[in-house]
């Protein structure tokens, strides 16, 4: 056997990369922490508070209805955003101008500024001025997405899914494009179906990417802000009111820094918590 | 959201100058020789590195040219100018960041104010102008911070409450006497600015500096109210003249005669109210910028409700005691609630159907469209946007069409109670800023506010501050163009009309929690009763932490909690509800109110 000489110098290789995400992650998480323990009024006037913020926010009944809402609106944006996105991915050529095209066109609403997606969204869905909600008033419906809950829900989620569905379509587009040739000619000769050809090929192939998408798009829709802050303000009432609009009114506009840090830990953790279990419920069906 | 500074703003900032030092280290040996040179031609520090040597002396000829009109001489006005050159020597150099909100006026001294005063003494502000909520962010930033994030800021005189309790301002009063003496202007005429007392403290010392003012007033298309063909049919069938509306009843009346009646003028469809309604920080303004008051909620006295505010909040020896009835308060008193119903009522019925889902901001140049015939609650601030010629509602000759008066008040309001709403952009100056940076900013805000310069600011952004302005000459022959503006300013009704009070302790924490409890009652999640109670008791929680922490100055000291009625209908406590909340209708022709003023 060889006698190895340990060197720790090697150690210093990874000590500007410490030091950088102690900066950027581990000093703002702790200072979170901090603050998450204390009522801070000033610089000079902090109370020391235990778990009260903790407790408080658990407790808390619009919490809980903005974090069963948050629920909602990401199952349903991945219930409609995958499939379809999906659907859309298969029906894109595969060959010729068309698909430089397509890609151009899939990727506009992307490409797009949050705040300004709110903002056409707002002036789309307007009777009076918008051409979306001026035609379904023409048409006869009841719209008006300021003061009925459901025509806000619905304004909000059509928009996430013009905005984000693309995103979908592309990943399982590049999914596709990848899967090599020989496996549909086999199918061809085997005499396989299009829906055979998308259970036992399609759809194995591209278990991988499904898989990025749906956590992209459950970690996106889950801390969505902007689009409906400038849609609909999170109302009528707090009927579109998701979770990060609950902590931004705690911390940036009421500067409630310790109720603020602790929901917005809680938060993190839920998060956190759904990640694990998703990932090792996708690595345990992938492994059967 | 817009650009926020971060919690760890201060340390961000340390390191950014370090790494600005190193930079700056590295660069130096280089342009030392340069630095050299223009440092000697222009006998001050390194802002003199970037800029041309400047003939000071004939600068002062150059912006009184553009100080024009002015209330001062033409020797007045060199002496002013010459006393800041002296008064900024020690400063020249400098550069220094202050703060305001995004108002016409804000925008004239960023952009004009602030280079005639770096070109006048040497000392380069930055002046940032960015919506009031940021302003408010930045300020709290430094406040619970402790680290210098702007010198000065133009901050609402509402938070005259939250400045003394908190004791992070600097008292100017002590600063003019004290360490600031050498920088304060003696032509300051401190009792010339008309908001002084909104930035007075209970200690009786000047806390905040009026920089810009604007009043809440009724606002209504005088053409249409002096149509004949419209005055019979509403006298038909409300049995009173139309004209400017004393009581809500007859706010009311008219709302109802334009939208359901009237419905049409010369082919356009035309409105008797307009408000906004959508969840927004905006919609909180709406609120506790007096409309509760002006329904009757609180007290008598001026200028804020003593012991209860509009806000309801019931102050004992200066310490709030509590915003729920039940601890004596009138945040969800029959009159603050009554003051909910009518605000939901007005916009659903009479407004236009897109109102509901409009911001403060998306709903101001509506009535400049044309089919609006009054609003209740219109910022003055609006003037000059409003009196721009084109317009559907200026003249050819550019008089506006429309005029504003007093707002009407509600069936709780008594003589003696303040009527609306008044807000002074006001010099704030905080005690977590250098002494030498204090100095140089408050001499940059003494720049923009003083006797030299605040006519020719008027005229460009109507927001008046100072008495010897509204009272000139030049002011007088421009009146028309205003529509009532000046009328009111120079009447003694311009009293009744006040900012948030002494009485909120914490106006950031305490202002969010009205938008979002009232669009719960706006959406009818709620109805307006759970709406304000929840709303009195999230106040009262607030409160609460504050007695728990302990503030600087008369900290809460929350009553204990008794029944509603030991408190309801006592002498100095809430107002019982009123078995008729809508009297007879009341009115006044425009031409007997202008005369009443005088």
């Amino acid at each position: 056997m060889i006698d190895k000489t340990r060197n720790n110098k090697a150690w210093l290789l990874i000590l500007p990369m410490f030091v950088l995400v102690a900066f950027s992650a581990i000093v703002p998480l702790m200072t979170v922490v901090n603050y998450s323990v204390q009522d801070i009024l000033g610089p000079n006037t902090k109370v020391y508070v235990g778990f009260e913020w903790f407790r408080k926010a658990l407790r808390d009944p619009e919490l809980h209805a903005a974090f069963l809402r948050q629920l909602l609106y990401s199952c349903s944006v991945l219930a409609i955003e995958l499939p379809l996105g999906l659907g859309i991915s298969l029906l894109m050529p595969r060959r010729g101008w068309a698909v430089s095209a397509t890609l151009v066109v899939l990727a506009l609403p992307l490409l797009i500024p949050w705040n300004v997606v709110g903002t056409i969204w707002q002036i789309f869905g307007r009777t009076d001025i918008g051409m979306g909600g001026a035609a379904l008033v023409k048409l006869g419906i009841d719209y008006n997405y300021t003061s009925n809950r459901i025509d806000a829900w619905s304004t909000v989620l059509v928009m996430d899914i013009w905005h984000w569905t693309p995103l979908v379509a592309l990943l399982c587009y590049s999914g596709l494009r990848a899967i090599p040739e020989p496996y549909y000619q086999a199918a061809a000769i085997d005499g396989a179906s299009g829906w055979s050809v998308f259970r036992y090929i399609q759809l194995p192939k591209l278990k991988n990417v499904l898989v990025i998408a749906v956590l992209l798009r459950f970690m996106d829709s889950f801390m969505i802000y902007t689009e409906p802050f400038v849609v609909t303000g999170g109302g009528p009432g707090n009927s579109t009111t998701f979770l990060s609009q609950f902590l931004t009114r705690l911390a940036v506009g009421q500067f409630d820094l310790g109720p603020a840090a602790a929901f917005s830990l809680i938060y993190f953790l839920f998060i956190l918590l759904f990640c694990y279990v998703f990932y090792t419920v996708m690595n345990r069906v992938g492994q059967g | 959201m817009h650009g926020r500074t971060s919690v760890f703003g201060g340390r961000r900032s340390r390191w950014c100058a370090a790494a600005f030092a190193l930079t700056a280290a590295v660069s130096v040996a280089g342009c030392g020789k340069k630095q050299q040179e223009n440092k000697a031609a222009t006998g001050s520090g390194s802002a003199a590195t970037t800029a041309p040597p400047v003939d000071r002396t004939a600068a002062v000829e150059k912006w009184i040219k553009e100080f024009q009109p002015s209330t001062l001489s033409h020797d007045q006005q060199v002496t002013e100018l010459k006393w800041f050159q002296d008064a900024a020597k020690p400063f020249a150099g400098m550069e220094i960041k202050v703060v305001s909100e995004t108002l016409t006026t804000h925008s004239y001294e960023s952009k004009t104010l602030a280079a005639a005063f770096a070109e006048l003494t040497g000392i380069k502000v930055t002046h940032d102008i960015i919506q009031e909520g940021d302003v408010i962010e930045k300020l709290q930033t430094q406040m619970q911070s402790g680290q210098n994030v702007y010198d000065m800021y133009v901050n609402d005189t509402d938070l005259i409450g939250t400045h003394y309790r908190y004791g992070n301002a600097v008292p100017l009063s002590d600063f003019m006497t004290g360490e600031g003496k050498d920088v304060t202007l003696p032509t300051l005429d401190v009792d010339d600015f008309i908001g002084k007392k909104f930035g007075t403290a209970p200690d009786g010392k000047l806390y905040q500096l009026p920089d810009q003012q604007f009043a809440n007033l009724y606002w209504f298309r005088y053409d249409w109210f002096n149509r004949e063909d419209l005055k019979t049919r509403f006298k038909a069938k409300y049995g009173y003249e139309l004209g400017v509306p004393i009581n809500w009843s007859a706010y009311e009346d008219i709302a109802e005669f334009f939208t359901k009646d009237v419905k049409e003028l010369d082919g356009k469809k035309v409105y008797g109210h307009m408000d906004y309604g959508k969840k927004d920080p905006s919609l909180g303004w709406r609120f506790t910028d007096a409309w509760l008051s002006m329904a009757g909620t609180g007290s008598k006295g001026l200028p804020n409700g003593l012991p209860v505010d509009e806000w309801g909040i019931r102050v004992e020896n200066c310490q709030p005691v509590g915003a729920s009835v039940s601890r004596g308060g009138e945040t969800n008193s029959p009159a603050a609630v009554y003051a909910v119903v009518k605000y939901m009522e007005w916009l659903k019925k009479y407004a236009p159907p897109e109102a509901p889902g409009m911001t403060f901001s998306e709903a101001g140049p509506v009535p400049g469209q044309g089919n609006i015939a009054q609003q209740i609650f219109w910022y003055s601030a609006f003037t000059a946007d409003l009196t721009k010629p084109g317009l559907p509602v200026v003249n050819a000759d550019g008089t506006p069409k429309w005029r504003m008066a007093p707002s009407p008040h509600g069936p709780y309001w008594e003589k003696g109670m303040k009527l609306g709403y008044q807000d002074a952009g006001a010099w704030t100056m905080l005690s977590s800023t250098p002494l030498d940076r204090r100095k140089a900013a408050w001499l940059y805000a003494q720049f923009v506010v003083s006797k030299t310069v605040s006519l020719k600011k008027f005229f460009v952004g109507l927001t008046p501050i100072r008495k010897s302005d509204i009272d000139s000459e030049p002011v007088t022959k421009a009146a028309p163009n205003y529509g009532g503006l000046i009328e009111f300013y120079r009447s003694g009704a311009r009293e009744l009309w006040t900012p948030t009070g002494t009485n909120v302790p914490d106006y950031p924490k305490l202002a969010q929690l009205w938008w979002s409890n009232i669009s719960e009652a706006v959406s009818g999640a709620m109805t307006p009763q759970a709406a304000m109670n929840k709303l009195a008791k999230e106040m009262d929680d607030v409160m609460s932490r504050l007695e728990r922490a302990g503030m600087k100055n008369c900290s809460p000291k929350l009553n204990p909690e008794k029944p509603d009625a030991e408190w309801i209908g006592k002498p100095n406590g809430p107002k019982a509800k009123l078995a008729n909340e809508k009297p007879k209708g009341e009115t006044m022709s425009y031409e007997k109110l202008l005369e009443s003023w005088k």
